[in-house]
C-alpha cells in the first residue's frame, strides 16, 4: 500500500515539474515585455537604461530555461519572488489568502457529496418513477446555472428578501452557507448523476442476487451491497470535482465579497503580476493534484482488488 | 415526457440562435445606444424588458448578448477541434516518441483545474475576448486530443486502412478519407455536452471582467453592471442570467439527446 | 415447524411480449433430488428464481404459487432461512470488497447470531464444504480464492441459516472435472446428512445420473417430461428428453 502511493508520487512530481515549466514558459513568451510590466507596477518611467536594469535585475537576459532553473531552485527553498505591485513574498500572501479559497471549495465539496449521493440513490431506486424524473430536472437545471448568478439570487432571497443569511463577508458559519450552495450546485447535480449511474450498475450485479437470496435485511443490502459498490467510482471524481469548485469559488468570490485567492487572483491578472500568477496557479494545481493522489490512494484502499494487487 | 422537451429544447437553441445571427436587425434599439432620460425603467410597450442604469434598451442588449455567447463559443470550438485533431491525429499515426510527448503535454494540461488555468492564460496572453477564448480553447482541448489519439489507434488496426496504406495512399489521405468520418460522432458528442460549459465559463470570466469590455452587450458583463442597482432593480440581474440559464439548459438538453443517439454507452450527463 | 415440502404450482412468466415460462409445476421433497434439465434459455433458471421471488426486471410472475406443504406462502419470506440458493458463476455471487467473513456474519446476523457463535457456525460450515483450514478463509477477499473454491463457500453460505431445501442452478457449471465431482459428492452428503430436499437445475445429464432422483424434463418454457431417473434414462418419452438422453449418450458411451 505504502509502495503504491509512493509510486504514484512519483510519477506526478515529473509532471508537475512540466506543468510548473509550461507556466513559466508561458509567462515569458505571453504577449509584451515582462521587464515592461515590472516597471510599470514599480511606477518606474520606463527609460531604457531602466529597462536594461529591470531585465538584468528579472534575468531576463538568459535563456527561458536557465531562468526557469534559477526560479526551480528559489522554488523549492520556499521562496516564490515578490508581487511585483505589492513587494511582498508571493508564498505568504498565498497563504494569507488560499485557507478561504479551500474552506470555501472544501465545504462546496461537503455540500456535493451531502447532496448528491443521497439523491442519486434517490433516483436510482426509483428508476423511472417520479423521484427519478424529479432530480433528473433538478440535475439538468442545475449544470445550466451560472454560479455567480445563482449566488446573486441567493443573496436576494435569503438575505435582502427574508434576512435569514449574511449577503457578503466571512464572518462565521452562516456566512459560508450561501457562497458554498452557489458554489457546489453544479457538481452536486453532475454528482447525482453519476451516483445514480453507479447505483443502477450495481443494481444489475449478480452478487446483489444472492445476497437477496440469502434473505438479508434491505438495510444491510443498501447499506453494504449497494453503497459501497457503487461510491467507489463517483470517489474517484471527488478528485476532478475539486478543480471544477476551486474554479467555482474563484467567481462565487466575488459575488459574497469572500476574501480568498479570487480577488487577489484577479488583481494580478489586471496587473500582469508574473511572480503572483506564477505562484497561483502552481499552487492550485498542487492543491489539485495532491487531493487526486488522496483519493487515488484511498481508492486503492478501498477496492482489495487494487489494494492486494499492490502487496503481490 | 421527451417527445416535448427535446423539441422544445431544439426551438429555443433555434431561436437564439437566430436571434445571434440576426441581432442588428431584430434588435429594437442600439444595445450600447444610452438615454439618461429613461433610465432603469420596467418593462413597457416601449422597451419589453425595461432599461438599465444607462438607459440602454435591455431586450436589445439581450439579443446582442447572444450574439456574443454563441460568437465565442464558436470560436471556442473551431479552437478547440482544429487543436485537439491535429494533436491527436499526429500522436495516433505517428506513434513512438512523438506520441509519447505529445500525450505527455496532454496529461501537463489536465492536470490543472480548466478556469483556473482559463484565468492563468488570460493573466499570460492579457485580458480581452479573444483571450477569454482562446484561454478556454488551450484549457480543454487535451480531451480532445485524447479522444482522436484513441479513435485513431483504434481504426490504425482495422483492416481497410492497412489496405490504404498498402495502396499507398499518403497520410494525409488516409486521414481525410478514413478517420475524419469515424471521429465525427464522437467528436459531435463531446462537443455538445462542452457547449454548456463553455458558455458558462465564457459569462463568468466576463463577469469577473476578463472578457469583452462594457459598454459591450455581453451577458456576463451586463451581471456585473447591473451589481450596484441590485437590490432596487434585480431585474438587470435576473434578466440576462436567465438568458445564461435557458441557452445552457438548450444546449445540455440538445447534447443529451445527441448522446442517446449517437453513443448511448457513454457515460451519463456531463463527463 | 419443519416442512416436508416446497412446491410451485401452475408458473406462468411473461416479459411483456413473450410467455417465458408456462405452467410449470415442481415439487421438493426432503432428502430427495428433483433435477430440472434442458437447453438453455428454456426457462430453468427463471423458473428456479420465480421460487424466491428474486426474478430480473422485467420478468413478471402472471401466475403461479409457492406452497409449503401445500401450505401457500410468500416467496421472498423464503430466502435464506427456508431455501437456500446457489448459483452459477460463483465468482459474481461475492460482494468484491467485502471479506468472506463478512458475507457470513452478515448473514448470521438475519438470525440474530453474532461473536463467538457466529465464528464457530462458520469454520463448521466451511468445514463442511470440506476446507480444511476454515479459518484462514474468513478474512480472504473474493478475488483471492479459486471458482471451485468461491463455489464451495457459496455452498456454506448457503446453507448459514440452515435451510430445508436448496436451489442449485447450474451449480457445476465453469468448474474443472476434478471439482465437478467433489461438488457433487458434497451435495449428495448433504442431502443425506441433512435431510434436504435439492433442486439441480443443469443442462448436463450426467449430473443427472449421478444424483437425481426424480427428473424435470424443460422445454421451450414447458416441462415437457417427468419422471424418475432411472426411467428418463431407460425410456424417455418426449422427442425433446430423447433427445437429450441421445446426446448423453453419444458423448459417454
Amino acid at each position: 500500500m505504502l509502495r503504491f502511493a509512493l509510486r504514484r508520487l512519483a510519477s506526478l512530481l515529473p509532471l508537475l515539474l512540466l506543468v510548473s515549466f509550461g507556466f513559466f514558459a508561458m509567462l515569458r513568451l505571453g504577449r509584451g515585455d515582462p521587464a515592461l510590466d515590472y516597471l510599470r507596477l514599480a511606477q518606474i518611467p520606463p527609460t531604457d537604461a531602466a529597462l536594461a536594469l529591470a531585465r538584468a535585475e528579472l534575468g531576463l537576459d538568459r535563456a527561458i530555461p536557465a531562468q526557469y532553473l534559477a526560479w526551480l531552485a528559489e522554488a523549492l527553498r520556499g521562496n516564490l519572488g515578490e508581487s511585483w505591485f505589492t513587494r511582498r513574498p508571493v508564498l505568504e500572501e498565498i497563504t494569507h489568502y488560499l485557507p478561504a479559497t479551500l474552506q470555501l471549495a472544501g465545504t462546496a465539496m461537503l455540500v456535493t457529496i451531502a447532496f448528491g449521493v443521497p439523491l442519486g440513490l434517490w433516483a436510482a431506486l426509483h428508476r423511472d418513477r417520479w423521484p427519478d424524473h424529479l432530480t433528473r430536472a433538478i440535475a439538468f437545471l442545475g449544470v445550466s446555472l451560472p454560479n455567480f448568478w445563482l449566488g446573486f439570487l441567493f443573496v436576494l432571497v435569503f438575505a435582502v428578501t427574508l434576512g435569514w443569511l449574511p449577503a457578503i463577508g466571512r464572518d462565521g458559519f452562516a456566512s459560508i452557507i450561501l457562497p458554498a450552495l452557489a458554489t457546489a450546485t453544479m457538481s452536486a447535480c453532475v454528482m447525482l448523476r453519476l451516483v445514480r449511474a453507479s447505483v443502477l450498475g450495481v443494481l444489475g450485479e449478480p452478487h446483489l442476487r444472492f445476497a437477496r437470496a440469502r434473505g438479508l435485511p434491505r438495510r444491510t443490502l443498501i447499506g453494504r451491497h449497494v453503497m459501497l459498490n457503487a461510491l467507489l467510482p463517483p470517489l474517484t471524481a471527488i478528485g476532478l470535482h475539486l478543480g471544477e469548485l476551486m474554479g467555482g469559488a474563484m467567481v462565487v468570490e466575488s459575488v459574497f465579497g469572500w476574501p480568498g485567492l479570487g480577488r487577489y487572483a484577479l488583481l494580478a491578472i489586471a496587473n500582469r503580476d508574473y511572480p503572483v500568477l506564477q505562484g497561483f496557479v502552481l499552487a492550485m494545481t498542487t492543491i489539485f493534484v495532491l487531493c487526486n493522489l488522496v483519493v487515488d490512494i484511498a481508492y486503492a484502499w478501498l477496492d482489495p482488488r487494487i489494494r492486494l494487487e499492490g502487496a503481490a | 415526457m421527451k417527445k416535448y422537451v427535446i423539441p422544445a429544447a431544439a426551438g429555443l437553441v433555434a431561436l437564439l440562435l437566430l436571434a445571434a445571427a440576426f441581432a442588428p436587425w431584430i434588435a429594437p434599439y442600439d444595445p450600447t445606444l444610452t438615454e439618461l432620460a429613461s433610465r432603469l425603467q420596467p418593462p413597457s410597450a416601449g422597451h419589453w424588458l425595461g432599461t438599465d442604469h444607462l438607459g440602454r434598451d435591455m431586450l436589445s442588449r439581450i439579443i446582442w448578448g447572444a450574439r456574443a455567447s454563441f460568437g465565442a463559443v464558436a470560436m471556442i470550438l473551431v479552437l478547440v477541434l482544429t487543436f485537439g485533431c491535429s494533436v491527436g491525429m499526429v500522436a495516433g499515426l505517428a506513434g513512438g516518441v512523438v506520441d509519447a510527448v505529445l500525450m505527455r503535454i496532454c496529461d501537463a494540461f489536465m492536470t490543472v483545474p480548466t478556469l483556473v488555468l482559463a484565468l492563468f492564460m488570460i493573466g499570460a496572453l492579457g485580458t480581452g475576448i479573444t483571450n477569454v477564448v482562446v484561454a478556454i480553447a488551450l484549457s480543454h482541448w487535451a480531451w480532445y486530443a485524447r479522444l482522436v489519439r484513441g479513435v485513431t489507434l483504434s481504426l490504425r488496426q482495422r483492416d481497410h486502412i492497412a489496405a490504404a496504406r498498402i495502396a499507398g495512399l499518403s497520410r494525409l489521405a488516409i486521414a481525410r478519407r478514413h478517420l475524419l468520418p469515424a471521429l465525427a460522432g464522437p467528436l459531435a458528442v463531446l462537443a455538445s455536452l462542452d457547449l454548456g460549459h463553455w458558455l458558462l465559463h465564457v459569462a463568468g470570466l466576463s463577469f469577473l471582467g476578463l472578457g469583452l469590455a462594457p459598454p459591450a452587450a455581453e451577458w456576463g458583463i451586463m451581471i456585473n453592471d447591473a451589481r450596484p442597482f441590485f437590490r432596487s432593480a434585480p431585474l438587470l440581474v435576473l434578466l440576462p442570467g436567465a438568458a445564461i440559464l435557458l441557452t445552457v439548459l438548450g444546449c445540455n438538453l440538445l447534447g443529451d439527446a445527441l448522446r442517446d443517439r449517437l453513443d448511448p454507452g457513454m457515460p451519463d450527463h456531463l463527463h | 415447524m419443519s416442512p416436508r415440502s416446497l412446491s410451485l404450482l401452475a408458473l406462468h412468466l411473461h416479459d411483456g411480449e413473450h410467455a417465458l415460462v408456462r405452467d410449470v409445476s415442481l415439487t421438493l421433497r426432503r432428502g430427495k433430488v428433483l433435477g430440472l434439465v434442458g437447453t438453455s434459455g428454456g426457462g430453468k433458471s427463471l423458473t428456479t428464481l420465480a421460487i424466491l421471488d428474486l426474478l430480473p426486471p422485467g420478468v413478471r410472475r402472471v401466475a403461479g404459487l409457492v406452497a409449503l406443504d401445500s401450505e401457500p406462502v410468500e416467496p421472498a419470506t423464503l430466502r435464506g432461512r427456508m431455501v437456500g440458493l446457489v448459483q452459477q458463476a460463483p465468482r459474481g455471487g461475492f460482494n468484491p470488497l467485502v471479506t468472506i467473513g463478512r458475507h457470513f456474519f452478515e448473514t448470521f446476523a438475519c438470525d440474530g447470531l453474532r461473536g463467538a457463535p457466529a465464528r464457530e457456525k462458520m469454520q463448521a460450515l466451511l468445514a463442511e464444504v470440506g476446507f480444511e483450514r476454515p479459518g484462514e478463509i474468513a478474512p480472504l477477499y473474493p478475488s483471492q480464492l479459486s471458482g471451485g473454491m468461491l463455489q464451495r463457500v457459496m455452498l456454506a453460505l448457503a446453507l448459514a441459516r440452515d435451510p430445508f431445501f436448496l436451489l442449485a442452478d447450474e451449480p457445476t457449471t465453469d468448474l474443472d472435472l476434478v471439482v465437478q465431482a467433489r461438488l457433487l459428492d458434497l451435495l449428495e452428503t448433504l442431502v443425506q446428512r441433512r435431510g434436504i430436499g435439492l433442486l439441480l437445475v443443469t443442462h448436463d445429464l450426467s449430473v443427472i445420473a449421478r444424483l437425481a432422483d426424480t427428473v424435470a424434463v424443460m422445454d421451450q418454457g414447458r416441462i415437457v417430461e417427468l419422471q424418475s431417473a432411472r426411467n428418463l434414462f431407460e425410456d424417455p418419452a418426449h422427442p425433446r428428453a430423447q433427445a437429450l438422453v441421445a446426446a448423453h449418450r453419444a458423448l459417454y458411451a
